[in-house]
Parts: structure tokens; C-alpha cells; sequence
């Protein structure tokens, strides 16, 4: 069956300002969220979305992604029709390539795009927590002819130079494009999410491969190209919950929304379930010697001591007279008797043996 | 070595109102499995890969649990894992026997050619490495090797199941069902090993001897003359025979789970429902409790065994009790000693308390 539209996620980044958690893993492959790893929420998207076919351009320590990525199945990607394709920078005849920018990273897997006949193409970032149907962007796009539909959300004035930021006339239409701008237009921000209609985006990929003088990304080449053409541009506006998680603080501050129950973001909708791969654990065990208050737990942890406000991972163990506040521990960790945990994020397989105390503004890592 | 390992989900007695309606193979446990992911993760982590299911009725439920077979096998294409149904018996009472069931499907266990066949039941709930037992079972040179456990509550455990009685240099000699009355001895766990040549004599036995013969009787008929070799099994294990016991149990599992079913050498495998981690809100209070993914905790819940997506509504308090998945407790609702089945409403009657003896059944999808 033909598929109108494939999805090709740019999951190649490295996330430095993860600090230690990302040394060893691609930042879509870190843990969040208790039972989840990032890049576990754009691809239940994907799957929820009734897209068959991903792709997954990986570059940045990618074993570890790779390994769990796999056939796809977790996210029931791997039935009839489907495919999930790992696309790591090869070597070719004309040499070996690293992926050089966004739009580099889709511009060397053309060939596999071409494959698979797809009408649309829709490009999606591996580290944010959202979600997110496109099919109903793609309807958006549809209606408004459009050439390219960028995912937009509305962001704090003060923070909008972080972002690719639009000025869209009253259809929706895009009249001007800043990425990164010192002094913001507007504070609709793009959420890097575009949906490309294929045949023009790979003409326009080929010859932005030409210039000399192009960074060879989306943001700060492609688009603008394409708007200085009166291609049409449309703004798809996304009011749901949304987050980027870039820093120790914000991966911190996302798994604390889990714990807010009026956060927008519902795991436990069961019509719009994120997917991941299951841990063979044992259900969670909460002792007589817990205490567990206003937390998330995931399957697997055993709880002796005393949980407040915090995200619990698999297989993570609380000991008794532990106290655990405002953290996240990730799976495997292990907090010993009588010690202490606040505004931390405790490693995977990390063992505490001592007092760690951060601040609410100024999260410890600890690793 | 090829091995075979079947579950036999026959003569199992069933734990009352629970297994109405579906095997104890797909019954819930632990609020997070079905009691067959112990002897098919038994078989995995043994190494065994070429698995067939003893099935006599309730289909649907156990066919739902396994049908992704890759979650209790390794490599999908080598070996196999079979559903086997007596399509031709099923409904008539005696005629659909394990025993019928395998001539059935005499072209499965033809085509698996096995060199080693190990029987085992979900009504027995324990974890054991076959890989030794086989190994035992070979150099022994028995004809058969059947594990046993020994108690000395068999006045009020092991009903119906069989007592066996074990002769010189471990021979069986005799297999009867135990009635209560002796209070100490040995019970057969219905797990057997032999060569697969010996098995298709039994199976061959039995159906030139009597249509109602199952692998048991076959046992019981020709023990005194033929060597089955009796090993006992020295880890924990639970026989899984009653309402009461499947809570008694469960809950007991709370206290022994460092020692018993659980070891990080031996993972208990099932299927995943993709549910979210649980969520236990400000002033709940959980001790001494199991508690599956997806639940949301508000109340209180004390010694018990809490499934999938489950509410415990504000000030509900849940106390020796195994709640099964999608039940929700309401606000204010108090219960003890009961055993809810999966997709309860517990919403009006203000307390239910059974007895541990006794304990209080709440029908599937049932509004109270």
C-alpha cells in the first residue's frame, strides 16, 4: 500500500548541554519520563499518526539509539508496509560523508525518500517531548496547497531569539522567517516539525548540496530560500504541550510536568499512547517501610525508603530511610539507606552513598 | 539436543469464579502477568525453543496472551511455538484430554521431532532450569522423570491434586488424588521429562487403553511396572487451586520475593500493554503492595496485589486484596480481603470485607 506521507527524523545531535548524560548516548536515546527515552514520543507520534515509514538519520554516538530502535516494533512499526530505517552518514563511492547540517543529513538519503514514493515528506527532531497527529497537519498542508507547513508554537518574548521565529499573515500564510533572530517579530516560534511537499523539497535540497556558502540546515537555508522564491509557507499553530529538552534543568523541569495534573501532556490517554520498549521487570514494589507521595514510579523499582514528588525509573531501588525529593532517578539507579536526594538527577546504574542536594534553580547531575 | 517443552492446561482445578471464563493460564498475577509466563519463561531461559500449548477451552483469553510468541522465544525462525486445540473433542467432557489433544496434533510434534519432551502446568507456579533437570534426568537413565514437592499441610493444600507414592531408589508406585487425608507427603507438581520416544509410547498407550486416559492415568496405570523416576523439586512452589489460595498466595509473594520467584538471573517474561508508569498522587499511602504500570493511587492500599490502569479513588483504602486490571475503586470505598476481577466498578456499596478464608469475588465489568 502506497504511503502519501514518510516520516524522516534528524536524530543525529549530540545534546552537549546534557552534560555526562550525554557522553555515551545520542540525546533521543536518554531516559525520561520514568519508563520512556525521548525519542520514544516522536515515534508514537509517528506510529499514532498512521505513518508506516521512518527514517532515522543518526550520527552522534548512535549505538546505543540504534540498539533500540531496532525493527520498529515497539512503536508498531515493523508490521506489513512498514519501515524503520536507520540512515547513520555512509561511506559512498564518492567518499565517506558525515552529515553537515539538517538539510545535509536529508539531502544524503534522497535515494532512500525516492524509494519510497512518498508525495510528502514530514521532518521531525528526535529530542522533544510532545504530542502530535500529523495526519491532521498533512490535511492542513493539503488544503493550503501548501509547498512547505511548519509546526508552530506560541513562546515568551524573552526567549524567542532561541528559536526560528515567523510572521504569518491572517491565513496562516508565512511572510517572513528569522532563525534565531536578536530582535523577534513575532513570538510564534517554529517547533521544527516541517511537512515538505517531496518533489519540490528535493529540487531544492539538490541545489542548496551546491552553494558553497549554505550551512546546508532548514532554518537558516532552505526556508529562507524558499520564501525569497513566494513558495507557500504555512503555519500549522500547536497549542499542546511542547518541550525541548536541551538542559539538565529543562529535562529536569519536563519530568517534574509529569507530576503537575493539569500538565496538558496525558500519558495515560489510552487512545494516544507513547510507546517504548518494555523492561522485563517485576512490578513495582512499594515496602511497608515507604513512604510515596505525589510521584510516578515505573515497573520494576522497589521503594524501602521515601519518595516526594520525584519520577522513579525501572528497576530503580530506594532503600530504607532513603529520602528522594523533587528527582528523577533513571533506571537502575540505587539510592543507599539514610541518604538523602534533592533537585537531582541521579544517572542510570548510578549508586548514592552520600548526601545530594541541589537547588530548584540549579539541578544536580549526578554521575 | 532438541527439547520440547509443553504447557498442559489440562487438569487444572481452576481457581472458582476466576477461571469461569478463561484458562488459569491467562489469569492474572501479580498485576502484572498471566500465570503461564512462568513455565513458558521456565522453558526460554532454559534454552528451549520449540514450545506447544495444551489447550482444552477458553481460547480466546490465552490465544490474546501469547499470540505475539516472540515475547517467551528467541530466534523467531528457528524453533516453534504452537497453539494445540482438540477441535474434535472440544466439549465433550473426558474425550478432550491432553492425551487426545497431542494425537490431534500428532503432525506438530512429528514435524518438531524432539529429542527431550518436558510437560509442566500453569496450575504450579514456581521457577526451575530444566537444562539441570535434563541433564539429571539423562544420567539417571529413567524412563521418565517427574518432579515432586513435599508438604506437611496437605490436609488443607494440594486438593485434588496428586499425592504420589515413591519406592525404592525413587520409583514412583503409586499416584492418587489427595483428598485431605494424610497431613504430610509428596504431590506430583505435573511436570514431567522423558525422551520423545518414550512419550509417543505413553501417548500410544494410553490411546490403545482408554479414550479418557490423560498423561496422569497413564502414570497412575502403568507406575509399578514401568521406572519413573521421582526428583524432588526443592525451590518454592505454589499450587494455584482456589479463590483463597490465589489470594493467600499472592499476597504471600510480598513477603518472599527475594527468595523465590524473582532472580535477576531468571527473568519472568510476558507481553507488554504499552501502559504508562504508575501514579501515586499527594496524600496516597501504599505499604507492602504490588503495583502494576498505569495505575493512579489517590487512597490507601495495604498488602495487596493492584493490576494494570487501576484507580484507587481519594479515601478509598484497599487492604489484602488482588484488584485486577481496569477496576476502579471509588472514593471512600473500603475493602479487605477481596479478590476483584478485571473492569470492576466498585462505586456504591460503601464496604466489602471478606475473610481470608472467604474472600469476597467481584465479577469481570461488574458495577457494585
Amino acid at each position: 500500500m502506497k504511503q502519501e506521507m514518510v516520516a524522516l527524523i534528524l536524530a543525529g545531535g549530540r545534546g552537549s548541554r546534557l552534560k555526562s548524560l550525554t557522553t555515551n548516548i545520542a540525546k533521543p536515546a536518554v531516559f525520561f519520563g520514568a519508563k520512556y527515552r525521548i525519542i520514544d514520543f516522536v515515534l508514537s507520534n509517528i506510529s499514532n499518526s498512521h505513518i508506516n515509514k521512518v527514517g532515522i538519520a543518526t550520527q552522534y554516538e548512535s549505538t546505543v539509539l540504534n540498539n533500540y530502535l531496532g525493527s520498529g516494533s515497539n512503536w508498531g512499526l515493523n508490521g506489513q508496509g512498514c519501515q524503520t530505517s536507520l540512515l547513520p552518514p555512509r561511506e559512498t563511492s564518492g567518499g565517506a560523508n558525515w552529515y553537515l547540517g539538517t538539510a545535509d543529513a536529508v539531502k544524503q538519503n534522497i535515494d532512500w525518500i525516492d524509494k519510497t514514493h512518498c508525495d510528502y515528506l514530514v521532518i521531525l527532531s528526535g529530542d522533544h517531548i510532545y504530542k502530535m497527529e500529523y495526519d491532521k497537519m498533512l490535511a492542513f498542508h493539503k488544503k493550503n496547497k501548501a509547498d512547505v507547513t511548519i509546526a508552530c508554537i506560541e513562546v515568551p518574548l524573552s526567549e524567542a531569539s532561541r528559536f526560528g521565529i515567523v510572521v504569518t499573515d491572517s491565513n496562516n500564510r508565512i511572510t517572513q522567517f528569522q532563525e534565531k533572530p536578536e530582535h523577534p517579530k513575532s513570538t510564534l516560534a517554529s517547533m521544527g516539525i516541517y511537512i515538505f511537499s517531496y518533489p519540490l523539497l528535493r529540487k531544492m535540497l539538490l541545489e542548496d548540496a551546491k552553494k558553497e556558502d549554505s550551512d546546508h540546515d532548514f532554518g537558516k537555508d532552505i526556508l529562507p530560500t524558499m520564501l525569497n522564491n513566494n513558495k507557500r509557507l504555512f503555519s500549522y499553530s500547536f497549542d499542546g504541550y511542547w518541550k525541548d529538552v536541551g538542559t539538565v534543568q529543562s529535562l529536569w523541569e519536563s519530568n517534574m510536568d509529569l507530576l503537575d495534573p493539569n500538565c496538558s501532556l496525558n500519558l495515560f490517554d489510552s487512545s494516544f499512547k507513547i510507546y517504548s520498549a518494555d523492561t522485563k521487570s517485576t512490578p513495582q514494589f512499594i515496602s511497608s517501610t515507604a513512604k510515596i507521595d505525589d510521584s510516578i514510579v515505573n515497573q520494576g523499582a522497589i521503594i524501602f525508603g521515601e519518595v516526594t514528588h520525584s519520577v522513579i525509573s525501572n528497576e530503580v531501588e530506594i532503600e530504607k530511610g532513603a529520602i528522594v525529593k523533587n528527582s528523577v532517578l533513571l533506571p537502575g539507579s540505587k539510592v543507599k539507606a539514610g541518604v538523602k536526594v534533592e533537585y537531582a538527577i541521579v544517572g542510570d546504574k548510578k549508586v548514592v552513598d552520600k548526601d545530594v542536594i541541589g537547588k530548584k534553580n540549579d539541578i544536580y547531575l549526578f554521575d | 539436543m532438541k527439547v520440547l517443552g509443553l504447557v498442559n492446561c489440562y487438569n487444572t482445578l481452576g481457581l472458582g469464579p476466576m477461571t469461569e471464563h478463561r484458562n488459569i493460564a491467562s489469569t492474572s498475577f501479580l498485576g502484572r502477568y498471566a500465570f503461564i509466563d512462568f513455565p513458558l519463561s521456565n522453558f526460554y531461559n532454559s534454552g528451549i525453543n520449540h514450545i506447544g500449548i495444551l489447550v482444552k477451552n477458553h481460547v480466546r483469553s490465552l490465544l490474546k496472551h501469547v499470540q505475539n510468541s516472540s515475547s517467551w522465544s528467541s530466534n523467531t525462525k528457528l524453533g516453534s511455538f504452537s497453539f494445540l486445540y482438540d477441535e474434535k473433542n472440544a466439549g465433550k467432557e473426558g474425550y478432550n484430554n491432553d492425551i487426545s489433544n497431542i494425537l490431534e496434533n500428532k503432525w506438530f510434534f512429528d514435524s518438531v521431532e524432539p529429542d527431550y519432551v518436558v510437560i509442566t502446568s500453569p496450575q504450579f507456579n514456581f521457577i526451575c532450569d530444566f537444562r539441570k533437570e535434563i541433564e539429571n534426568h539423562i544420567q539417571s537413565k529413567a524412563g521418565v522423570t517427574l518432579l515432586y514437592t513435599s508438604s506437611n499441610e496437605m490436609k488443607d493444600t494440594y486438593i485434588g491434586s496428586k499425592k504420589i507414592t515413591i519406592g525404592q531408589k525413587g520409583k514412583l508406585t503409586k499416584l492418587e488424588t489427595n483428598k485431605g487425608e494424610f497431613s504430610s507427603g509428596d504431590v506430583y507438581l505435573e511436570t514431567l521429562i522423558m525422551d520423545y520416544k518414550t512419550f509417543c509410547q505413553y501417548v500410544e498407550f494410553a490411546n490403545s487403553t482408554s479414550s479418557f486416559f490423560s498423561f496422569s492415568d497413564v502414570l497412575e496405570y502403568i507406575s509399578p511396572n514401568v521406572l519413573v523416576r521421582c526428583k524432588k523439586f526443592d525451590g518454592y512452589v505454589k499450587c494455584y487451586d482456589s479463590l483463597s489460595h490465589y489470594l493467600k498466595y499472592s499476597l504471600e509473594v510480598l513477603n518472599e520475593q527475594y527468595n523465590s520467584l524473582f532472580k535477576n538471573s531468571w527473568p519472568i517474561y510476558t507481553r507488554t500493554y504499552d501502559t504508562p508508569p504508575a501514579i501515586y498522587s499527594k496524600g496516597c499511602k501504599v505499604a507492602n503492595s504490588y503495583i502494576a504500570n498505569g495505575c493512579h493511587i489517590k487512597g490507601t492500599v495495604v498488602n495487596s496485589i493492584i493490576g494494570r490502569d487501576v484507580i484507587v479513588s481519594e479515601g478509598a483504602v484497599v487492604k489484602n486484596c488482588v484488584i485486577s486490571a481496569y477496576t476502579k475503586i471509588g472514593p471512600g470505598i473500603k475493602i479487605e480481603n477481596v479478590v476483584a476481577d478485571k473492569s470492576a466498578k466498585l462505586s456504591h456499596k460503601k464496604e466489602i470485607i471478606g475473610t481470608k478464608e472467604n474472600p469476597i469475588y467481584i465479577k469481570q465489568g461488574d458495577l457494585i
